[in-house]
């Protein structure tokens, strides 16, 4: 059975100002309800990283952010969704980077990887493998025509009270 | 040696603060390093190279204790800075020091992707307090 404990989900025009606030919320609201501070930094990278590529690649007239936290047994998952539409290469394009990261054996190997491709590429490419690495979150997709839908899932530890 | 020629940047939520100390190049990045702060931050570091290879600085300290978030376009900033030393003349190289708060720990990991690519060149330490 899961208890739901914490829910946010807007759908917004995809403006950057939304990014920075939606990542601060949630590190303030996440506060008495995480044990451990290095959780919720995770968190705060994989909520960013996720909802600056959603706004940054969107060509709809509105992005669509999810964030969950629900206890599931003894345990918690926090689920992050973001929901955009974008150039079919684009689209394939985000594919391609999260297939690449689930078949990586090592995350961080994979990353180090990514970092050194960076160098000779326009854009920065680095924002998945990062929350793959860094945040521990493991990311899947799903596309519909050209809408993607993301999800970023981390086990989290609650505090007692809760 | 030549004063510093490298201006500090500050704009609202972000801002780098360069300062000379004998050979040492110290560079405060401070606030949070979003969409918002790329073109700054993009825009100074290949200046903060050519000032570090001018006034033959045998350090680079990027203090960002004070740094509360980095997105992954502006670590691609700090990736390129260390592309950039690691392809100087040797007469040119000098060290790069991130000075880390280790309560912040996001830094910790981040940080330490940066000196994996160089550990020759990148090292880490830990900020003490004023």
């Amino acid at each position: 059975m899961s208890i739901r404990v914490v829910r946010l989900s807007y759908s917004l025009p995809p403006l950057p100002r939304w990014i920075g606030l939606t990542r601060c919320y949630l590190s303030d609201l996440l506060q008495p309800i995480l044990v451990n501070d290095d959780e919720i930094d995770r968190l705060a990278i994989g909520v960013h990283e996720l909802l600056e590529n959603c706004v940054k690649y969107s060509n709809g007239d509105t992005v669509r952010f999810e964030f969950e936290v629900n206890r599931q047994g003894n345990g918690a998952v926090a689920n992050i969704r973001t929901t955009n539409s974008a150039l079919r290469s684009h689209v394939l394009d985000l594919c391609h980077r999260i297939d690449a990261i689930n078949a990586a054996p090592d995350p961080v190997a994979h990353y180090d990887e990514v970092i050194r491709d960076s160098l000779v590429q326009a854009g920065s490419s680095l924002g998945l493998a990062r929350v793959r690495a860094e945040s521990f979150v493991h990311l899947s997709y799903q596309i519909q025509k050209d809408v993607v839908v993301v999800f970023g899932e981390m086990p989290v530890r609650l505090r007692d009270v809760l | 040696m030549s004063p510093l020629q490298l201006l500090p940047i500050i704009t609202e939520g972000f801002s780098i603060n360069p300062t000379l100390q004998s050979s040492v190049l110290n560079v405060a990045l401070r606030g949070s390093a979003d969409m918002d702060a790329r073109p700054f931050l993009s825009h100074f570091v290949p200046l903060a190279h050519e000032e570090a290879e001018r006034l033959a600085v045998s350090e680079v300290i990027i203090d960002v204790h004070e740094l509360y978030f980095i997105n992954s376009v502006c670590l691609k900033s700090l990736i390129v800075w260390i592309d950039y030393v690691a392809n100087a003349t040797q007469a040119q190289r000098y060290q790069l020091t991130f000075l880390v708060d280790s309560r912040l720990h996001w830094q910790n990991r981040s940080i330490s992707a940066l000196q994996r690519m160089a550990p020759e060149l990148v090292q880490v330490a830990n900020w003490k307090g004023e």
